[in-house]
């Protein structure tokens, strides 16, 4: 079940993202559990599988705004590590990192579970 | 979907009631009438559910998930819509294409907006500014309190600026209203130091007669038209301009060596209005104002310019005057006068002098005198009526001195009767803005009751000009005044546009023929030709004409042999003081003896 400990536990910043949510802990929570479903990871790895930068790009630059409101900080600063290279549409193998978000996108999904 | 009681009590003031999920469009929270609404573009749809949650603390939040649907939500709210707040990567429609499309929609334009974007490319932020956002949210957001305090500066700004655009033009002319034209002259002379500007006061003559004959429609017209040149003139000298009042521009623009060419061209513009009334201008101007001068007293350097222009003459031709300090020096006198007036009066300044009145026969004698006012300053020494009283009659306290005359005049008389034995009528002005006065002749009834004087014994004086401007009305207060037994004459009769031919509906007992058609009658055949036909008109009425300003034995001989009456002037006597026309009554009781 989602809590704020296993969201700590997880590493996020939760004082941080209860902060921005006025310091309402179950809308926090609601916010957070919308996360594993938010269509960008699926649009961000169909684009990598594809090849397609500009669309991956527009999938974790959104997703990086979402992870950041809510202070996910690990796969946040993925998301950041990822958009950075895709803005410049930087050609490299993009495996390693995706791999790292799909695994915290994982963790997400489980701790959201109930 | 997400339900409503997730989003009940993110604050107290937040009443959610419906989720924007599926229902774009919808607001958070219960719409308070006061309340102002702002929409939110995000894809997003945390982020969406975060920053609507937070503005729905203070507004009514329309939420959208691409510009198609923002700009949709806009159009059906236009006019209501205080901010929109925009993500720039959307579906459909992004945030750059909403911004500009919202920008050059003259229904929403004035709608500021914020882009929220994650930081760092400045160049995005440089675009986005370019198309008319005004402030930037970053991503990750910062504390709700940080994000409602920068929204709610950035709608006052907004509406301050409506407010602004709203009120800081004329509505008729376009040009600035007085306030905010002082204040942009300030600014822009002290942003362009290097310029060498001049302050400008343009009147327009004739304003008034025209919306007198025509209706207002045509005198707004005309100055509409005045303005029109006057913004494209403004234009090209780097200036700004001001309707100050009815028919008055205060400009302010690059020195020039000569504005014949503003007088012409709005002079041109006039034609359109196809009239018969000749408008004219009027430009005081004020060169090269001072920079210290100017910011440390703006609305003094136009008054400068003012004074430059209500030197000149109202009415002639176009005419262009320039501020000099002799005009200064002049404007300061008439202040410092206008404020001394109360004084004066209370320390008895004002003297009243009488100038004797003749008839006009082989041996000429005393039948009256005209109460003259003089101001005996005790530091400027005398002053002039020329200069004393049209300052007075402008500012409104020449009734004060009138009374102060009427009563003073009354007094002397009744003394002279008394040490005398005799009476010597005397003659007291009054103003024309006295008959507009309605307890007038129960003054005069009150006066000659208090000092027991016949209605012969004292006359009233009213100037012809007071009889062109409203004709029923000075009829109507000259009838009271003479069923009541007063004597009216006429004074300064043919210096304003009175003609003979008006003389028949008038009820008055003296003409005084204004001193123009005395001096020089005696080298001018056409000015005795016209004063023979005056005098012999009046007496025709059964007026006693009475001459002004006889300086010399030919036009005295003159006037005697037209059959005028009675002559006053420097011939006899200048006015004098009380007691030394002591001695003109003394000589007129021998010649009674």
């Amino acid at each position: 079940m989602l809590t704020i400990d296993t969201l700590k536990a997880f590493g996020a910043n939760t004082d941080e993202g209860m902060g921005r949510c006025l310091n309402n802990e179950a809308f926090y929570l609601k916010l957070v559990k919308m996360i594993p479903q938010d269509k960008n990871f699926s649009r961000l790895y169909d684009c990598i599988g594809s090849n397609d930068l500009e669309g991956a790009f527009e999938a974790a630059h959104a997703l990086k705004g979402a992870l950041g409101n809510l202070s996910l900080t690990p796969i946040y600063n993925k998301a950041v590590e990822l958009t950075e290279y895709l803005r410049n549409r930087t050609q490299m193998d993009y495996a390693p990192l995706v791999s790292e978000i799909k695994a915290l996108h994982s963790k997400l999904i489980e701790l959201c579970s109930d | 979907m997400a339900e409503a009681a997730d989003f009940a009590g993110i604050a107290e003031k937040v009443i959610v009631i419906q989720v924007p999920m599926k229902e774009n469009g919808t607001m958070y929270s219960k719409a308070e009438d006061m309340r102002r609404t702002v929409v939110v573009a995000e894809d997003e749809i945390t982020n969406l559910l975060l920053l609507g949650g937070i503005l729905s603390i203070e507004y009514n939040v329309l939420t959208a998930e691409n510009g198609v649907q923002a700009l949709k939500i806009l159009k059906e709210n236009a006019g209501r819509i205080s901010l929109l707040l925009t993500d720039l990567i959307m579906p459909e429609m992004n945030g750059f294409d909403l911004i500009k499309t919202v920008k050059t929609d003259p229904e929403l334009e004035k709608i500021p907006i914020i882009v929220l974007s994650s930081s760092g490319d400045a160049k995005t932020e440089v675009d986005c500014l370019r198309y008319g956002a005004v402030e930037f949210l970053p991503k990750p957001y910062g504390m709700p309190a940080t994000i409602l305090a920068r929204v709610q500066r950035i709608i006052e700004l907004s509406e301050d600026k409506s407010i602004i655009q709203a009120t800081e033009k004329d509505l008729l002319t376009g040009l600035y209203t007085n306030g905010y034209f002082l204040e942009y002259a300030l600014r822009l002379e002290e942003h362009h130091h290097e310029r060498d500007y001049d302050a400008l006061v343009l009147d327009i003559d004739r304003i008034k007669t025209l919306g007198d004959l025509y209706g207002e429609g045509k005198a707004n017209r005309a100055l509409q038209l005045a303005a029109n040149e006057i913004i494209g003139y403004l234009a090209d000298v780097h200036g700004i301009g001001s309707r100050f009042n009815q028919n008055t521009f205060y400009l302010l623009c690059e020195h020039q060596e000569s504005y014949e060419c503003l007088i012409q061209t709005i002079e041109r513009s006039f034609s359109a209005l196809d009239t018969d009334v000749r408008l004219s201008l009027r430009l005081g101007i004020l060169p090269h104002v001072g920079s210290e001068d100017f910011s440390s007293d703006v609305m003094g350097q136009f008054m400068k310019a003012a004074v430059a222009c209500s030197s000149l003459k109202a009415g002639g031709p176009s005419s262009i005057g320039f501020f000099d300090e002799k005009l200064q020096e002049q404007n300061r006198l008439k202040e410092s006068l206008l404020k001394e007036f109360e004084q004066a009066l209370e320390q008895r300044q004002f003297l009243v002098f009488y100038q004797p009145k003749f008839s006009i026969e082989d041996k000429p004698k005393l039948r009256s005198a005209e109460a003259l006012v003089r101001w005996i300053h005790p530091e400027r020494g005398m002053i002039s009526p020329g200069i004393f009283i049209p300052l007075l009659e402008q500012n409104g306290l020449i009734q004060k001195l009138d009374r102060y005359v009427w009563e003073e005049a009354a007094r002397q008389e009744a003394e002279w009767k008394e040490r005398y034995g005799i009476s010597v009528p005397i003659s007291v002005n009054v103003s024309r803005i006295d008959l507009y006065d309605p307890h007038l002749v129960q003054t005069f009834r009150s006066i000659v009751d208090r000092f027991k004087l016949d209605f012969g014994e004292y006359l009233l004086e009213i100037t012809e000009s007071a009889y062109s401007s409203d004709m029923t009305q000075m009829l109507d207060v000259i009838g009271r005044l003479k069923d009541e037994g007063f004597r009216i004459e006429m004074d300064d009769f043919g210096s304003g546009y009175s003609s003979l031919i008006r003389l028949t509906d008038m009820p008055i007992d003296v003409i005084k023929l204004d001193m123009s058609f005395i001096r020089g009658l005696e080298k001018d055949s056409r000015k005795r030709d016209l004063v023979e036909l005056i005098i012999a008109m009046a007496k025709k009425l059964g007026a006693i004409v009475v001459a002004e300003g006889v300086e010399l034995e030919e036009q005295f001989n003159i006037l005697k042999n037209f059959g005028c009456d009675v002559a006053q002037g420097y011939y006899f006597s200048k006015p004098v003081p009380a007691d030394e026309f002591g001695k003109f009554i003394e000589q007129k009781c021998r010649q009674e003896d």
